[in-house]
């Protein structure tokens, strides 16, 4: 089964690296909660809202709220389907 | 901060404090006869030179040309590079071949291009800075739209108003350098405005210190094209210093980038 939370989480990853390139990665990294593997594919344990809450403020320390609102920007398709308690707050 | 960083850092002063110094000598009539004002004019893009070589070793960190900002930073480090090269294609003329320098001639190449340059990386910047994201309202379309028309127009009438043609080429370059001016630093403004409120971080105090390194470019090269239309350019004169310190200014905005990449590595912000 898909779990969005860790698609969602992938995609924001994934539009930093377009930015910030191989930081974005590290940064993900430093996430509780959040694994990547080899190739950057997420799984997300324990509170998963709170982890992609973790991630997008892991980025929002290096250009502010650009970061969040490019990951709002890019997540916007897979969140729009989620039911509104699900989303993290970060991103609503 | 790394050795590496550190010593990039002393030669990018090093090197404007060098230019500085002579210049400062050339304005008081102190400098020796071997330190010419045309001396000085063909040698000091030795500093366009190191910020655009030190420039490119930073756009790497960043991820190259795989991420916006591994590419901002390579095509202002090119841009920096495209002057240094338009600078020693004039050396050339006056050093070796001992003729007046033609127009248009190779080094258009360097500083044409250098234009074209920085347009592509002050775009990307742009969208960097999530300015793009930010172009909700009328007023801020209208601003988009206002802002290069207004410096296309003013451009215009500073240096081509009664123009009168000469060769392709030259017509092209004519018109080229300051409506090519007027973009960059038209998209520049705009990057400014619609991103002030959304811009924060490590990166803001080092995205707004670029910003301000490509007026100064600006600045440069618009005094460039008004002296040399009013024929009141000289070599080692004002319009010389202002270039230095805009290429100084644009290797001290790619190391505080650099600086930047660091302190988030570290998580020491």
């Amino acid at each position: 089964m898909i779990d969005v939370m860790a698609e969602v989480a992938e995609k924001i990853i994934r539009e930093q690296q377009n930015v910030i390139g191989p930081l974005a990665v590290e940064q993900a990294k430093r996430v509780a909660g959040l694994t990547i593997d080899s190739q950057n594919h997420v799984s997300l344990v324990g509170d998963k809202s709170a982890a992609i809450n973790h991630l997008v403020e892991q980025y929002k320390k290096i250009f502010g709220q650009t970061s969040v609102e490019v990951s709002k920007n890019a997540v916007n398709n897979l969140v729009s389907g989620l039911p509104p308690q699900q989303v993290p707050s970060i991103l609503k | 901060m790394t050795k590496k960083l550190k010593m990039a850092s002393i030669l990018v002063y090093l090197v404007f404090g060098f230019f500085a110094a002579w210049w400062v000598l050339l304005r008081l009539n102190k400098a020796p006869s071997s330190l010419s004002g045309d001396s000085f004019s063909d040698t000091y893009g030795v500093a366009a030179l190191i910020g655009g070589l030190i420039g490119l070793r930073i756009a790497k960190d960043w991820g190259g040309f795989k991420s916006q900002m591994g590419k901002a930073l390579s095509f202002f480090s090119f841009g920096l590079l495209a002057q240094a090269f338009g600078q020693l294609v004039y050396s050339m003329y006056f050093f070796f071949l001992h003729r007046d320098i033609p127009y248009p001639s190779l080094g258009d190449i360097g500083y044409f291009g250098s234009v074209l340059l920085y347009i592509y990386a002050i775009y990307t910047m742009l969208k960097i800075t999530g300015a793009h994201l930010n172009v909700g309202t009328i007023g801020k379309r209208l601003f988009v739209l206002v802002i290069p028309l207004a410096l296309l127009v003013t451009s215009y009438y500073i240096f081509l108003r009664g123009y009168t043609y000469s060769s392709p080429l030259a017509s092209f370059l004519d018109f080229g350098y300051p409506f090519g001016e007027a973009i960059y630093i038209s998209i520049a403004i705009i990057t400014f405005a619609l991103s002030r409120k959304l811009l924060g971080g490590i990166m803001r105090g080092r995205l707004l210190f670029l910003l301000f390194a490509l007026l100064i470019q600006y600045i440069a090269d618009f005094s460039f094209l008004y002296q040399d239309s009013r024929n009141t350019w000289t070599a080692g004169g004002i319009n010389d210093f202002i270039y230095l310190v805009a290429y100084f200014l644009m290797g001290l905005a790619l190391l505080n980038i650099a600086g930047a990449y660091r302190e988030i590595r570290t998580g020491d912000d």
